[in-house]
Parts: structure tokens; sequence; C-alpha cells
């Protein structure tokens, strides 16, 4: 049925039952959207160029936005697998979450904060004489080089200054990070990093500028600047000050561009011939220092914002997971949604935005990457020439950019979240699992459990799908460096649906026992998260998203280990994990129902899963 | 006189660099009489495509699917070595994908892997089309699957209706065959005629491999020596040109649905020839101006779309339309033509389409199976060297060559409707009137 038009208005928000044996605060409230990772598709042009199937017609600098699952490293993984493997889907389908299951990963979507290279100096370069003693690095913090006292006057002054940005560069340093031959790590003067990948694979270069900067680091009236700002990276800028101007450049260029914010990384990214690379580097340069935001390109973008907030909000799971949430990581649960607050967004001004511009978006809380058919050199050379006297504001990031410390859950809690729109009893059970920030080797090892988890060979699928109790079954995770939940998801059949959770907290209590996966289970699933990494990182157009993803809820070492990390795990890793995030650990268990089924099943407060043995 | 050096030639002059740089990476040698092209590009992935030479000119009308059903039959039924089920978990478990296409001028199967699985790759790839056990279980089993596939794939209408265009404008030759068969002729078939059509095509002579990935030729050399190479020697194989065509014509079919559809197909020139990248830029032009016409119309749901032809013997343009009102789209889509034609194009449309045409051409070809892709469609067009040259090509075309060759393929149109019959006439159906004055040298402005 067709939903009223609640533009700018919100949704009527929906009874909340709190917690279990507590009491049952019935509040309205508004929401804010949950922390869907977002895209944002932007063309100048009607693009598809050999599309012959029906098109809806569009305005030649149409404006396409779409939401996407949050998680995108392993939306693109799987994206790729998919695609490489399409003669075999019928044969290896995945558990069908449907718009359930990307909201799913909405939970996951957790925070990012910066991550400091250590080691790197950086003062300002003055200008017209800079004075200044800068260490170069060779990615692992240690000084290579050194400039003194350069003095540059006149019109020869940014010349100069590039030249000597781009000298003090000194000679390549190859394997950084453990990264493959064909990638090339160096970091400016003003502490930019820049990445190229060298990929002869086609005649393109792209470009993708990512910024520790997303949810994570708002606060609760902050939250969905991010967001906003992404929507406007590439609007009107100091050297292209209208809008003829800047869709003239991206014509004349054939720009593809293309951003996301999530909690821990906002990434800016565009694709064009490798012929016009120095001008496509040119052109992300001038987004990203010299931004204009104009009040009518703000304001342009509250409707866009607000289609995208309808769109989550017209699936009752969102409100499931804003509840979960807000139980699971409490006062800073508005660091999970990267989706944003939509009074936050309504009343964001110039001035909010020219601060978080100051603050985030400095050389030393960037990544530069550069991938296609390009040389490393030419393009180090260039980034020196467009970066290289970028300067870090007085009152920008200084490094130390924090992120609150997330409260540990005290005690299990239930949630029910009720919509007349849900179709069937939903379960979601969240505990805070490993961040990279914390222990490193537990996010690996969450990794290779969730997976074999999820497997229809599981013994968790068999004790809830083959068994009947339950249609499915899912268990998530999603690397993060500060905030990530472990969701174990279930759509019980309505009339088992205690039983059903009464089995999946048997099963999850089984989950520390090294015995509970054979040794195939596991062999199979590292070698499966193996060949989904690598699928991957085979186009160099989608290398650069996963290697920003990582600098951003890791570090590039990360990376570079992955394969080997989660090949070197064994049964007793996996259950550690277990035993400390999942089976000794407090969690947030939603269910979502209708008034009717919560009537029918006399469910006005019920047990969390797994907490029988707490 | 003042002598203008705009910057595209200066562009173009560094795509002849860059070109030279990129063909670089490709070497295309023989491994006992097999033909082997590799392009070597970093990264974990592997693509191996196995093309076969002839498409439609390989089997008689009577026979048309026999070659996917040949194809698909060998890379997922039993081999003598294993069962489909057990080639099927060695895959999934490898993270080998699999694909099999027969088309209209050439047909392949393809695999792409991760690298570290090399030898169980080729193994496996060796496995089914050397000893593939092509047997009835399977014969009945795949045939049935291919239909049931061809019936999804026919349902969406505007699918049927590039089967249709084809047949109609392309009556009495192999283009006239649909290479995916039809109900008759899949259920005409015998495994005999499935088993013979295998050994006739999958021949070194017949076929040439495509090999993308991080791989040395001393490396894919002794592979290839040890699996592909053990294919039979065969026979070279004639394949006709397509020469007649039917020309102007409407075929209109009635089909209950909510939306009508309507193609227009006209003559092509090759696509890898400057004509052809001129006709490509000024197809994709032209249906940026029949957007814009539709758009200012203001009553149509979807727009009209222009798309080069892409085939090989005798490539064609289409035009298509779905929409509500198809005797009035038809009158706007001629009469943008028309206009558009007599007009010509401009410099400034040209050259703000030239970068993203580029841009959006290459971000389809990144994947490893892609790039094998590309290589094997030029191979199969006569030379994989022609995958190369479309940068400078387009950085270096003029808008009044555009607009010369787009005028000459308007000679034709062979219409083809597929809707409700009350909602046309067959004179909505006409031919494009060509200019009365030829294109002028100069471009304009």
């Amino acid at each position: 049925m067709k939903q009223p038009d609640q533009k700018k208005t919100g949704n009527p928000r929906h009874q909340r039952v709190k917690n279990t044996a507590e009491d049952t605060d019935a509040d309205t409230e508004k929401d804010n959207g949950n922390a869907a990772y977002t895209i944002c598709q932007f063309s100048a042009q009607r693009s598809g160029q050999s599309s012959r199937k029906r098109k809806k017609r569009d305005d030649p600098a149409k404006v396409l936005f779409a939401t996407h699952c949050p998680e995108v490293c392993r939306q693109f993984r799987n994206d790729q697998v998919k695609a490489a493997q399409k003669e075999e889907q019928a044969q290896a389908k995945q558990p069908e979450l449907g718009g359930i299951g990307l909201l799913i990963f909405g939970l996951h979507f957790a925070v990012t904060k910066e991550q400091l290279i250590p080691g790197v100096i950086t003062q300002p370069l003055e200008v017209p004489i800079v004075e200044y003693e800068n260490l170069m690095t060779d990615g692992h913090g240690s000084a290579k080089y050194v400039l003194h006292s350069v003095e540059i006057k006149d019109g020869m002054q940014r010349a100069l200054l590039t030249i000597l940005v781009f000298l003090s560069f000194g000679p390549l340093v190859f394997g950084q990070f453990g990264l493959p031959e064909n990638f090339h790590h160096r970091t400016l003067p003003n502490g930019l990093e820049v990445l190229v990948v060298e990929n002869p694979a086609v005649p393109l270069a792209t470009i993708e500028l990512a910024v520790r900067h997303g949810a994570i680091h708002e606060a609760a009236d902050e939250n969905g600047l991010s967001h906003l700002y992404e929507h406007l990276f590439f609007k009107t800028n100091a050297q292209y000050p209208s809008a003829d101007s800047i869709i003239g450049r991206i014509n004349e260029l054939g720009i593809v561009f293309n951003a996301t914010t999530g909690d821990e990384r906002v990434n800016y990214f565009i694709s064009l011939s490798n012929a016009f690379l120095n001008e496509g580097i040119d052109f992300m340069a001038a987004a990203a220092r010299s931004p204009r935001f104009s009040a009518e390109e703000i304001e342009r973008e509250f409707d866009i914002l607000e289609s995208k907030l309808q769109r989550a909000e017209s699936n009752p799971v969102h409100f499931m997971i804003q509840d979960i949430n807000k139980a699971l990581w409490g006062e800073h649960a508005s660091r999970k949604n990267a989706l944003g607050a939509r009074d936050v967004i309504y009343n964001a001004t110039t001035a909010q935005l020219e601060a978080m511009h100051r603050r985030y978006f400095v050389p030393d809380n960037c990544i530069l990457l550069v991938s296609g058919d390009v040389d490393h050199e030419k393009v180090m050379q260039r980034c020196a020439q467009a970066f290289g006297d970028w300067e870090k504001p007085a009152d920008g990031a200084d490094n130390t950019i924090q992120v609150p410390e997330f409260n540990p859950l005290e005690a299990s809690v239930g949630v029910i979240t009720l919509d007349d729109r849900t179709q069937t009893p939903l379960v979601l059970a969240a505990f805070q699992g490993p961040v990279t920030s914390k222990d490193r080797t537990a996010t690996f090892a969450a990794d290779v459990l969730t997976y074999m988890l999820s497997q229809a060979t599981s013994r968790l699928n068999a004790a809830l799908i083959k068994s009947e109790l339950a249609y499915q079954v899912a268990v998530g995770y999603n690397t993060q460096k500060y905030a990530s939940p472990i969701t174990v998801f279930l759509v019980p059949q309505p009339q088992y649906i205690q039983a059903a959770m009464d089995t999946l907290s048997a099963e999850i209590n089984k989950w520390q026992d090294p015995d509970y996966f054979t040794e195939e289970e596991l062999d199979q699933a590292k070698k499966m998260l193996v060949i989904q990494e690598l699928y991957s990182r085979s186009t160099p157009s989608e290398v650069v998203h996963n290697l920003s993803y990582w600098w951003a809820s890791a570090d590039l070492k990360y990376f570079s280990e992955y394969t080997d990390r989660i090949e070197a795990l064994t049964r007793e890793d996996i259950a550690r994990v277990a035993a400390d995030y999942i089976v000794g650990a407090p969690n947030v268990t939603g269910i979502l129902l209708t008034k009717d089924m919560q009537r029918m099943l006399e469910m006005d407060s019920f047990t969390p899963l797994n907490t029988t043995e707490q | 006189m003042t002598t203008i050096i705009r910057p595209v030639f200066l562009i173009a002059s560094l795509m002849l660099g860059l070109l030279a740089q990129a063909q670089e990476h490709v070497t295309a040698f023989d491994v006992e009489g097999l033909k082997v092209i590799l392009k070597r590009v970093p990264g974990d992935i592997v693509a191996a495509r196995l093309y076969v030479r002839g498409g439609t000119a390989n089997y008689p009308i009577e026979q048309q699917g026999v070659e996917q059903l040949a194809l698909e039959m060998a890379l997922y039924g039993d081999s003598e070595n294993r069962s489909a089920s057990a080639i099927s978990e060695t895959a999934n478990s490898i993270g080998l994908g699999r694909s099999a296409k027969s088309g209209y001028d050439y047909g392949y199967l393809g695999v792409t892997f991760p690298k570290r699985y090399w030898d169980t790759s080729w193994e496996l790839l060796s496995d089914v089309l050397i000893r593939p056990q092509l047997n009835a279980e399977d014969f009945s089993r795949i045939r049935d699957e291919l239909y049931a596939k061809n019936r999804r794939n026919n349902e969406p209408a505007e699918q049927l209706i590039d089967a249709l265009s084809m047949q109609n404008t392309f009556t009495g030759t192999d283009y006239e065959k649909i290479p995916y068969g039809t109900e008759g002729s899949l259920y005409g078939l015998s495994l005999d005629n499935v088993k013979q059509h295998f050994d006739d095509i999958m021949t070194k002579t017949n076929c040439f491999l495509v090999v993308v990935g991080d791989v040395s030729r001393g490396e894919l050399e002794n592979t290839v020596a040890s699996t592909l190479a053990l294919l039979p020697e065969g026979e070279q194989r004639q394949v006709a040109p397509i020469d007649t065509v039917v020309g102007a014509g409407a075929n209109i079919q009635h089909q209950d649905l909510d939306l009508n559809h309507v193609q227009g197909r006209t003559p092509a020139p090759d696509r890898y020839s400057d004509a052809g990248v001129a006709n490509m830029l000024g197809m994709q032009l032209l249906s940026d101006r029949l957007g814009q016409a539709a758009a200012a119309s203001g009553n149509l749901d979807y727009a009209p779309t222009a798309v080069a032809g892409m085939e090989h013997r005798y490539p064609t343009n289409t035009l298509y339309i779905s929409t509500g009102d198809p005797a009035g789209e038809l009158k706007l889509i001629i009469k943008t033509v028309e206009e558009t034609l007599a007009e010509g194009f401009s410099e400034a449309e040209l050259e703000a389409k030239k970068p993203f045409f580029l841009t959006l051409n290459y971000l389809g070809q990144e994947s490893a199976d892609a790039q094998a892709h590309a290589l094997g469609d030029a191979e199969a067009a006569g030379d994989w060297r022609k995958a190369f040259g479309l940068t400078a090509q387009v950085l270096d075309m003029s808008v009044a060559d555009v607009n010369r060759v787009l005028a000459a393929q308007f000679e034709w149109v062979n219409w083809t409707y597929l809707g409700n019959l009350s909602q046309v006439l067959t004179e909505d159906f006409a031919q494009i009137k060509q200019p009365v004055k030829p294109q002028p040298d100069g471009e304009k402005n």
C-alpha cells in the first residue's frame, strides 16, 4: 500500500517496548534513519552507451541515488564473486535475505576514527616563505628525507614548491606494508598518503580520496553531516564556482563519479580515460580543497537525502535495527548511523560544513588512491603538484580526533519493535564484536566464524532450518576499528518462535567448543573468504575501495596480510572469538512484530537469546 | 592563416604511445597448433576463454541451438573422469566460475579462477573439453535447462524483439538463426547431433585460446601443451559472408503487453574500422537526441535508444523504444533521426561525448574475463590487435566523419513491432528520408 507523503515530517514512530522483565516504556519518538551505508552515484550525462534496454528518461545532468548495504567491502566481494560465478549461482546460492538482509548489515556498520600515521611529522607549508623541516616517511613511519628552509618567492612559488615536494619523495620504496609490487605508496610532506596501483587492464584511471570521516566522528547533534557533505563534494568549488562550470568539466573529461558514506570512512572516487589523468587529479584536488557549500546546493540536497531516509524507513526492519542500536551502543548509538539524523541534516548550515571541512579534510586525515593504466611516477608528480601545498588549517584535525569509548553492554536486553507492515516475525540479536583497534586477531576469526555459521551445511542451519523451526538463519560481522556488532538473524516459523529462539540459544552456547566445527568446514570457510577477497581486488576501479576501506577500518597492512591471517586461523582461534564476544557476552535481542502478532504470541516481553548460562 | 592545434590532437598523439604500451602486455603464440593470446596483467584472478569460430555458420537452421547445447553439456555435464556434481563441487571450492555462450559469429567456453588454483582449474577445464561424456542423461537435463532459460530470457519483450528483429532482417542467412535455439529446434536435436557438432567445432584449427592474468608465457605454454593442445587438429571450416539482407520492411506482431515494443534495424559499418568508431559515436549522440526529443514531447514513458551494431559479418544498428503510444513515438523517432541527419552534430556535441564514451566503454572491461572477451572478439573479427585502437580512434574522430558515416547508415530500416495491433498502422513504420544535400566537409559549430 502506498504510504502517505512523509517528506520532512518523518514517519510516525512505532511503539517501542523496552527490555525483558523490565518495564515496557512505550514511547513515540522521532527516528533518524538507520546506519545504512550510503552510496550516491552521479552521472553528468546519460550513461550506458550500449544499453538498449528500456530506460527511464532522465535529465542529462541527473543525479542518481541508491542506498546500499553498509558493508561495502563484503558487498563488493560478493558482487565480484557473483559476477565471476554467474553460472554457478543456482547451485551455490547464499541465503537470500532480500531487503531485510541489506538492512541487517546496516546494523554492522560500525565506527571509524582517524588512523594516525606513526612517525609522520608535518607542519603547514607557508607561502611565500616556507620554513620547515619535513620528515618523509617510507610508509612505516621512519624518517627518510629532510628538507631545510626552502624559500619560494613570487610567481615561482607554486612551481618551485611543487618541484621540491616531488623531489622530496626520493627513490621508490617497494613492498611497503607488504603490498604487491604494482602498488606504490608514499606520503607527501604534508601528511597526505598517496597509493598508486598500476594495472594496465584498460586505459582508464580511477582516483579516490578517502577520508577518516563518518558517523563515528559525529556527536548526536552532528549526525548526518558527513553524509550531507558527501552529497556536496562534487558540487561547486573555488575552481568551478558555478554548476555549469563543474558539469562542463565533468563532461569534458568524461568523469564518472561516485561517493559513499560509512561509519568510519567517506570515499569519493572518479573514473576517466587515462589520457586525462592529470586533469582528473586536479579535479579531485579542487573538490577536496575548496568547496563552496552554497546554500542553494545544500537546500537541493535536502530533498535527495529525504528520499533516502524515506526509503530506509519504508522497511520495518530499519526501526528494529534502530532500537537494537540504541540498546547496544547506548549514548553513542548515533555514531552507528551513517545515514544521519533528519533534524540535523535539515538544520545544517554552511558554517557547520566549513568547520567540518577544516577539521577532517586535511592532508594527514586522507589518502589519495589512483589505480589503472597509469605510471606511478607521473601520478606521484601530479599529486605533488595538486596536493603538495594543501595546508592544514589552524583549527584543522591535529591527529588527535577522538572517538569516545563505547561502553560495554552490561546485561542482555530484549527489545520488541512493533510495525504493522511486518510480514512475519523477525529476530535479530547483536553482540558487541571485536574491533581492529583492540583485538585484531579476533576480527579475522570473526569473519571465519560468521561465514561458517551462515552456510547451508552448518550445524546451526540443521538445527533451525532442516528442523523446520525457522525459514532463515544467518550470522554476520563487519570489520571496523571502533565498534562493530556480530549479528544473528533469524526468521522463525511464527508458530515455533519460542522453540526456534531456544534452539538458537542452545546452539550459540556450543560455538565456543572447538569441535563444533569440523576441519573441513574451517578449511572451506577460510578458502572461500580468501577467494572472495581475491575477487574483490581484481578490478582497478574497485581495488581502491577495498584498500581505502581497510585503511580506515584498520590500516594498509591489514589489506596485505588478510589472506595469510585468515589461512593461519585454527579452530581454537574461532572458539576463542565465540567465547569472548558471543557465548560469554551480553547481547541485545530484537523482535519485530505487528501488534496482532504480539497479541497472538502473548509476547509483551521475552528473554533475550543466550542468557540462560550467564 | 593561423594553425590551431587542438588539444584533442595532442591527446591523440599521447594515446598512440599508450596504445603501444597497452599492446606490449599481449603476446600471441602457437602451442602445437592451437593459437593462444595472452594478456599479462597483475592480479590474483585469471580468465581463460576458448573461442570457437563460426557461430551461426556452424550449423543449419534446423539445428539452431546445437552449439549452445554442446558447449553447456561439456561445461556442466559429466566428463569421463568426474561426474557433473563433482566438477561443480570442485569448481565451487576453488572459486572457479564457468560460462558458455554461442553467438552469431563465435562461441566460447570461459572460466575465471584465482591464480593460486591454476593447476586444479586447468585439470578441470581440460577434463570437460577433452574428455566430456556428452551422455544421454546430461543431454536431457541440460536441454531442458536451456529451454527453460530461453523462456525466461524471452519473457521480457525487449529481449524477444532482438531475436525477432534479426530474423526479419536476415531471413535466409546465418543471422536468421537463433543461437540459443527454439523449442522446436532444441527438441528436434538428437544426442548424436550434439556429439557430432562438438567433434566438428572443438578442434585446434577452429578454436583459439585467450588468457588474461598474471601468467608468464612459459607457464601458459606448458599448461596448454598438456591440456588443450590435446584437442584434435581438425580442418579449417568455411564461414560464408552475409551479403544479402531483407532491407527495408515492417514486421508487425500482436502480443498483449503493457508496453508496446518497436525495434528498427539499419546497416552499420565494421565496429573496428574508423567508420565503425564514427558510427558508435554517432549512435550515442543520436541516442542523446532521441532522449531529448522524448523529454521535450512530455508524454512518453521511456526514452528511445540508438545502439551501434557489433556483429562481425553484417553489423546492424538498432533503434528501440517501449511505449504506450507506438505510433506517436515512431513519428518522433523518425522525425528526430531525419532532422539529425540533415543538421548533423556539432563539434561541441562530439567533443563532449568522446571522454564519456571512453570512460563508460572501458569501465565495463576491467575484469580479467571482460578483457579476455575484448581480445577474443577482436581476434574473431580478424586480429586481436584491433582491441587496442579505440581510444586513439575516438579522440582523433572528426565531426564531419561522424556525420557522414551516420547518414550512410539509414539506407533502409527494417522495423519490428511487438504489441497491440490496434495502436499502429503499417504506414507508421516509415523509412528514414535521407538528407537532400550531402554533409559539408567543414565542421559545424
